[in-house]
């Protein structure tokens, strides 16, 4: 069972795209704290791209693969725009980034939580962001 | 996302509903900053209606708590969905602020 989704790469997308992973997640998933949690890492990777990517100006939609394996979620996050760096270090602790006030690096941290494994590879003239869940 | 602004005394109710993601935050966080700047330094957040939170949003809390633990406020949070706790926890933002599960307790402290 395979979706595709498609978002243009402007933050104002985002809220469409989250009711459409979340009305094909929610036929799968029942539990909507993981739902929950798929979206915002599925989400978040986006948001990355969208916000730090190499965009080149011939722009395309982020395309988005979502599919079930077993009892596993493979999610497919397909860009011409160079990914960001999902392996980047993180500053500190929760409470450092307070005193530091430094927001940097949430949503990666987000993803790594979430997701049991992250990869980033070339394929063609796009980049992959794959990202995949053990579903229990 | 809405914001519904309320006072008691000294401290400012903020009630959010909606999406706290990259495309809204920046309204949160512009009135945090001038209820600050006004010299608010307690602050207490109603999550209730609140259905989604992004990094983005989280990091508008992040922004601004240093500055009013130091004046001795507070933020207080009380309402959260299981979802929205969930994503508190996972950066562990639930153990370094209060969550209450009612208004009133949140104005108790």
């Amino acid at each position: 069972m395979t979706k595709k989704l498609l978002l243009r790469p402007y933050i104002s997308e985002l809220p469409q795209f989250r009711l459409a992973l979340n009305e094909f997640l929610s036929i799968v998933l029942k539990d909507s704290v993981q739902i929950n949690q798929i979206i915002l890492a599925i989400e978040e990777a986006c948001s990355n791209n969208i916000n730090y990517g190499d965009r080149p100006e011939n722009y395309e939609e982020i395309e988005v693969f979502i599919s079930f394996e077993k009892n596993k979620l493979v999610a497919d996050i397909k860009d011409n725009s160079a990914p960001f760096k999902i392996d980047a270090s993180i500053c500190c602790s929760m409470l450092d980034k307070i005193i530091k006030k430094d927001k940097g690096g949430l949503g990666l941290t987000l993803i790594n939580k979430i997701m049991d494994s992250v990869e980033t590879f070339e394929r063609g003239d796009y980049y992959i962001c794959r990202m995949t869940k053990v579903l229990k | 996302m809405e914001i519904k602004e309320t006072h008691l005394n000294d401290i400012v109710i903020l009630n959010l509903s909606g999406e706290l993601d990259a495309g809204t935050s920046i309204f949160l966080d512009e009135k945090i900053e001038k209820f600050i700047e006004s010299g608010y330094k307690k602050f207490v957040f109603g999550f209730e209606q609140l259905d989604y939170i992004s990094s983005a949003g989280l990091g508008v809390f992040i922004s601004h708590l240093d500055d009013v633990n130091n004046k001795d406020g507070f933020f207080r949070f009380f309402g959260l969905q299981d979802k929205i706790k969930n994503v508190f926890s996972l950066l562990g933002f639930d153990l370094l602020v209060s969550i209450y599960s009612s208004e009133n307790e949140a104005l108790e402290g």
